[in-house]
């Protein structure tokens, strides 16, 4: 590492990977510091033990998912090189034009100047509508999502998602070899094929070949102004082998870009602002307006009239427009990875499981002394296939939210004010399209059980919001082109610069933001027709790894 | 009308059908048939869900069948054939689990047989096994050398990549091939005076031809043509690789046979009957196969909504085939149960003679478990078996207690299913530990942030990481009979007390690898428990034993007419059931080395592993 780059970028997810790689391509130097590890296809879990050491326990374990508990509202995000794109579900919609034309955005973001930023991140992404592998068919899930939206008189389609289904290739990005898409339903725990079109097999590759340096396992604590140098990032230098200790190290950045994420780039501003006070110019609107998305989580159909297998095929694959004259609401289907499909099944007693077991037994008795009729494969496949998580099908909503939560530290750790009364309109509305689906197949609707009282809490998986974008410091905390009000030179680009719930999945959004940023850090100037729309892309590079990363298991 | 006669059909696709398939259609391209009852399974359709693995079983509902076949067949069948399918109770998945006196047998229905479920292991047993007197002359170890070494070209055996056979401490350079299981068991085989070694398994590294191991999971065509993957240690072999990383039997021989030399294969076809014809072209049981064979076998696939209403509703179709040769290869039970009915029940085969059936073996599979031990075992990653820990076969042959012990994965799947299942009890800390920072965070209003902790308390420390399994095998006494019973299906007895000395011998070597490595319990699967004593088999062998003469056996161990059915011509067995006395190691390699020389008789050409 060297004392000072030209750009230093905390956080590699679609944020800090976007701005790293087209800054790099323009030729700056630039550092990007990343707490989680680089993961390689091959050491994501699967056993239950794998996958209950993969969660990210400050000073404890150093995996790629993170579940943080609030009071009303949980978060699920991800850390490790390429950030959320880990452990997401590949969904790249593009928002609503009607979302930016709320007061909370600046007149300068609208749906018109980011579709150019859109269409490159499609393109660097890869995202289209799932066409199945060679020797399969969509999903059983996807066609009863769509089904059952034509049955509610929605339109259901086909959402594009960053997953790779041709042959075996190299990404033309970064020469990482991606096999199909195997159906398998672990978007969440990681995919072992590369089949997901992650941030590590494209921005991140690119931007490396172009100079960019990548450290893993640096985690920012402090940004401190340097008089007419730029900021100097401290940062601690964690060890998976000595967890509970770490190394201090600083960098200088002549520009310093805060990607951590929205929960993280907020409890690193506030730390900064209030506890270490080297940015004391912060704006006060600073943890603001945070927003779930709208996410409603864990809510399913059970019982449906037709099997479902949820666990087959990439998490989302369809989606459909719920909206109402108030509220923007979408809905899409879900899949639990398989594993956990098991586990459920093991777990949720059946009312004839017993009977059937009575059964195969007798069925396996009768055989052995020689009167039975040699059906205990029948036997045996009853007492499987008699449970439910077979026609089960849960869904992922997502809806304009009132965004009025609130980011702040407490004892020292962020905490999250969120309180569900200004949105409770819009998620009964929701909930209302989800019974609807339920309805159309002729199943029951469950809702969320943290939703239940006495939780009557939300999970959510897109978090946005803290460090909003707008005109001024009373509104926001950074301007329409990411820079901190007050601090020049230093800029937000993740999750938290978006000042509403978007309603969509938020990553290809961020995406386009970053596109835009980076751009406009480089020219000054928005894109324009003639602009180069192809990124360079990689020819000749080999090798299954990410460049440069050490190839380990994890988990031992 | 005359119908053109084929050279050869092949009953069944597993190591026996797969290699005679390949052979025959070698000598005679475009004039093979193969029948498989099972479907094909193309890269990555092996199902995951649980409800995929529950619908993936094989179960044809077999009616007591009252109806005369040589009548029946002497008529025009057309839409009269009777195979009722009843009531969606059919299965036409791979696991075909069959439970007989003190015997359960699992078995594979599917284009490549036994070779998309098994273990991968390429072991040859040593020659003490064929100098009983049970195994004829012409099959002495030295004789089959050089068909083991065919076939094991062919299937591309090799041990785990980045260990050293001779020396334990070598460990592979790149952390991701270190499978902790394997290196346990060669620990407690060192500390315990065993020897364990490397088991040659026949999965795709990326080995061929340049020798050099392919980075995990890339892909690459295999010598013969087909795309293959290498190995990512996901410990799913037992229910079918997803990846061709295992170099299952379509994907080498039987690739070759379709691909190359025009073989047709006909899955989701269940053979009925072989009737020998006369002179004049028409069946007549008491011909001796001179004049070649009728086939006759149900076409299983379900048909169109359309073309069922035109014939009697819900009733398969029967259909035949003229061939000059047959091989059974339909695996121990199948070749067995198809000829016993042939002879008993169709009275089409009546010269076979009164052997069939008798020296069933389980191969002295002996299944068990070591839970909650000391050290990590990490029984979900790597090929299901990765070494063989060696009991007084290979070394101070006995033979009485002559037994391998191998390490054994199973798929994550099973283990999320036992950690859902597992009683609330066992969870209780993680709950009063989640409470506790439940009430913390509404007294004090901190975020814990522990819920990964809680998760770890619940799920961690599973069953994969702690639990062992071994799979041991050995020499039992080969004395099981096969019958039909009343209702003229397959009955098996199994006289487990002949072969008690073996199963207690492993049973003590079990509990000692667990006192070496301090694991808690000991126990073997479940259904041996007394008074059940039932064994469980995946290497069913014997039934159409080979013989120097009728006396001694069904099928003929002279070398021009290797495995040919005594009483006929042109009809031969080539699978495991050809075998006459227990293995004690995995047998698919002596099985596939037994039918490459029933391939040599029939084609009179010396097989090489360039197909």
């Amino acid at each position: 590492m060297r004392e000072a780059y030209d750009v230093v970028i905390i956080g590699s997810g679609f944020g800090g990977a976007v701005t790293a790689c087209r800054l790099a391509q323009a030729g700056r130097s630039v550092c990007i510091l990343e707490r989680g590890r680089q993961w390689d296809k091959t050491d994501f879990p699967r056993s239950p033990g794998e996958v209950s050491r993969s969660f990210w326990r400050k000073g404890e374990s150093f995996g790629f998912l993170e579940y943080k508990v609030f009071k009303r509202i949980d978060v699920v995000q991800g850390c490790g090189v390429g950030g959320g794109s880990l452990h997401y579900f590949n969904v790249h919609l593009r928002t609503p034009a009607e979302i930016f034309e709320q007061d909370a955005w600046p007149a300068a973001i609208t749906r018109t100047t980011l579709d150019p930023y859109y269409a490159l991140a499609e393109q660097m992404l890869e995202s289209k509508p799932l066409s199945p592998p060679e020797g399969r068919t969509l999903p059983a899930r996807t066609e009863a999502f769509l089904d059952a939206a034509r049955l509610a008189g929605r339109l259901g389609e086909l959402v594009p998602i960053g997953v790779y289904t041709g042959q075996e290739r190299q990404n033309p990005h970064s020469g990482i070899s991606q096999s199909p898409c195997d159906y398998s339903g672990n978007c969440m725990l990681g995919c072992a094929e590369h089949a997901k079109n992650t941030l590590d097999l494209n921005y991140i590759p690119l931007a490396q070949r172009n100079g960019a340096e990548v450290f893993p396992l640096h985690e920012a604590d402090k940004i401190e102004p340097v008089e007419g140098k730029g900021y100097r990032v401290d940062f601690r230098r964690l060890d998976p082998d000595r967890p509970a200790r770490y190394d201090p190290g600083s960098v200088m950045g002549a520009k310093v870009l805060v990607a951590a994420g929205t929960v993280g780039s907020s409890e690193l501003l506030l730390r900064c602002r209030d506890v270490h006070q080297t940015l004391p110019k912060l704006s006060q609107a600073l943890g603001r307006r945070f927003s779930g998305n709208g996410d409603f989580l864990l809510a399913m159909t059970v019982r449906a009239n037709r099997t479902i297998d949820p666990g087959r095929g990439p998490s989302i694959t369809a989606g459909a427009d719920f909206s109402t004259t108030n509220n923007k609401i979408f809905i899409e289907d879900l899949g639990f990875p398989d594993p956990f499909m098991w586990m459920l099944e093991g777990a949720i007693p059946t009312s004839n499981r017993l009977v059937n077991l009575v059964r195969a037994l007798k069925s396996y008795v009768l055989d052995a002394i020689g009167v039975g009729n040699g059906q205990i494969a029948f036997a045996a496949d009853k007492l499987f296939r008699g449970g439910s998580t077979t026609r089960l099908l849960p869904y992922l909503g997502m809806g304009t939210d009132a965004a009025d939560g609130r980011l702040r530290l407490k004892n020292g750790a962020v905490d999250i004010d969120w309180r569900p009364r200004r949105s409770k309109a819009m998620f009964r509305e929701m909930e209302a399209a989800m019974k609807q689906l339920s309805r159309g197949l002729e199943g029951k609707y469950i809702t969320s059980l943290l939703w239940k009282w006495p939780f009557r809490k939300l999970l959510t998986a897109h978090p946005l919001g803290g460090c909003c974008t707008a005109e001024s410091a009373e509104n926001g905390v950074v301007n329409p082109d990411g820079e901190v009000f007050g601090h020049p030179g230093l800029y937000v680009v993740d999750g938290s610069i978006i000042s509403s719930a978007l309603a969509v999945n938020p990553s290809l959004t961020i995406s386009a933001l970053a596109e835009r940023i980076a751009f406009r850090m480089i020219h000054q100037r928005d894109m324009e027709a003639g602009d180069a729309q192809a990124p360079q892309s990689a020819a000749g590079l080999g090798g299954s790894g990410p460049a440069g990363g050490k190839l380990e298991r994890r988990f031992r | 009308m005359s119908e053109t006669k084929r050279e050869a059909v092949v009953i069944g696709s597993g190591f026996g059908g797969a290699i005679n398939a390949c052979r025959l259609s070698m000598r005679w391209p475009g004039e093979v048939l193969v029948l498989e009852r099972g479907k094909k399974y193309p890269l990555a359709s092996f199902p995951r869900s649980p409800n995929g693995l529950s619908r993936n079983l094989w179960n044809i509902p077999e009616e007591p069948r009252p109806w005369s076949f040589m009548r029946m067949i002497k008529q025009p069948f057309e839409g009269r054939a009777s195979f009722p399918e009843l009531r969606g109770q059919e299965l036409h998945g791979m696991f075909d689990i069959r439970s007989y006196s003190h015997m359960d047998v699992i078995q594979s229905a599917g284009l490549g047989g036994g070779s998309l479920i098994y273990a991968n292991v390429f072991l040859m047993p040593p020659k003490e096994i064929f100098q009983d007197p049970r195994w004829p002359d012409t099959c002495r170890r030295d004789q089959l050398d050089y068909y083991y070494k065919v076939a094991k070209a062919v299937l591309g055996s090799r041990p785990l990549p980045g260990y050293d056979p001779g020396d334990d401490s070598v460990l592979p350079d790149d952390s991701r091939r270190r499978v902790i299981r394997t290196e346990l068991f060669r620990k407690v085989a060192k500390k315990t005076g065993h020897k364990s070694s490397l088991a040659e398994i026949n999965v795709f590294f990326g080995a061929y031809p340049d020798g050099k191991v392919l980075d995990i999971g890339l892909q690459k065509e295999n010598r013969y043509g087909k795309v293959q993957t290498s190995c990512v240690y996901c410990g799913e072999c037992m229910i079918g690789c997803n990846y061709h990383a295992k170099n299952t039997l379509d994907l080498n021989y039987l690739h070759v046979a379709e691909k190359r030399y025009k073989a047709e294969i006909l899955t989701e076809h269940l053979a009925e009957a072989i009737v020998p014809v006369n002179k004049n072209g028409a069946v007549d049981p008491s011909a001796n196969g001179d004049d070649g064979y009728r086939v006759y076998y149900w076409d299983l696939r379900a048909k169109p909504l359309k073309e069922q209403r035109k014939t009697v509703s819900g009733y398969k179709e029967l259909k035949s085939v003229l061939t000059k040769r047959v091989i059974v290869s339909a695996g121990s039970l199948g070749s067995t149960e198809l000829l016993l009915r042939n002879r008993d029940v169709h009275g089409t085969l009546p010269r076979i003679t009164g052997a069939l059936g008798q020296s069933f073996s389980g191969n002295g599979d002996f299944l068990s478990f070591g839970l909650r031990s000391a050290a990590p075992v990490e029984a979900h990653y790597g090929p299901v078996i990765t070494q063989y820990t060696d009991h007084n076969l290979y070394e101070n042959f006995k033979r009485d207690q002559a037994f391998l012990v191998e390490d054994a994965a199973y798929p994550t799947a099973i283990a999320w299913f036992i950690e859902g299942f597992r009683p609330g009890f066992t969870r209780l800390l993680p709950i009063v530990q989640t409470a506790k920072d439940f009430v913390k965070r509404l007294i004090g209003g901190r975020n814990s942030g522990r819920m990964g902790g809680t998760l770890r308390a619940v799920i961690g420390d599973s069953s994969t990481d702690r639990n062992l399994v071994f799979l041991d095998m050995g020499v039992d006494q080969a004395d099981g009979t096969m019958t039909l019973g009343d209702d003229k299906r397959l009955r098996l007895e199994w006289p487990y007390r002949n072969s008690m000395p073996l199963y207690k011998a492993i049973q003590e070597a079990g509990v000692t690898f667990c006192r070496t490595v301090w694991t808690r319990f000991f126990t073997p699967l479940l259904t041996w428990a007394w008074p059940l004593r039932r064994n469980g088999t995946v290497h069913p062998l014997g039934g159409c034993r080979l013989g120097a003469d009728e006396t001694k056996g069904v099928t003929s161990a002279s070398r021009d007419n290797f495995g040919e059915v005594f009483g006929y011509k042109g009809l031969y067995v080539a699978d495991g059931s050809l075998v006459p006395t227990s293995l004690g190691s995995n047998p698919s390699a002596t099985i596939a080395a037994l039918s490459e020389m029933v391939a040599e008789g029939i084609t009179e050409q010396k097989p090489t592993d360039d197909l």
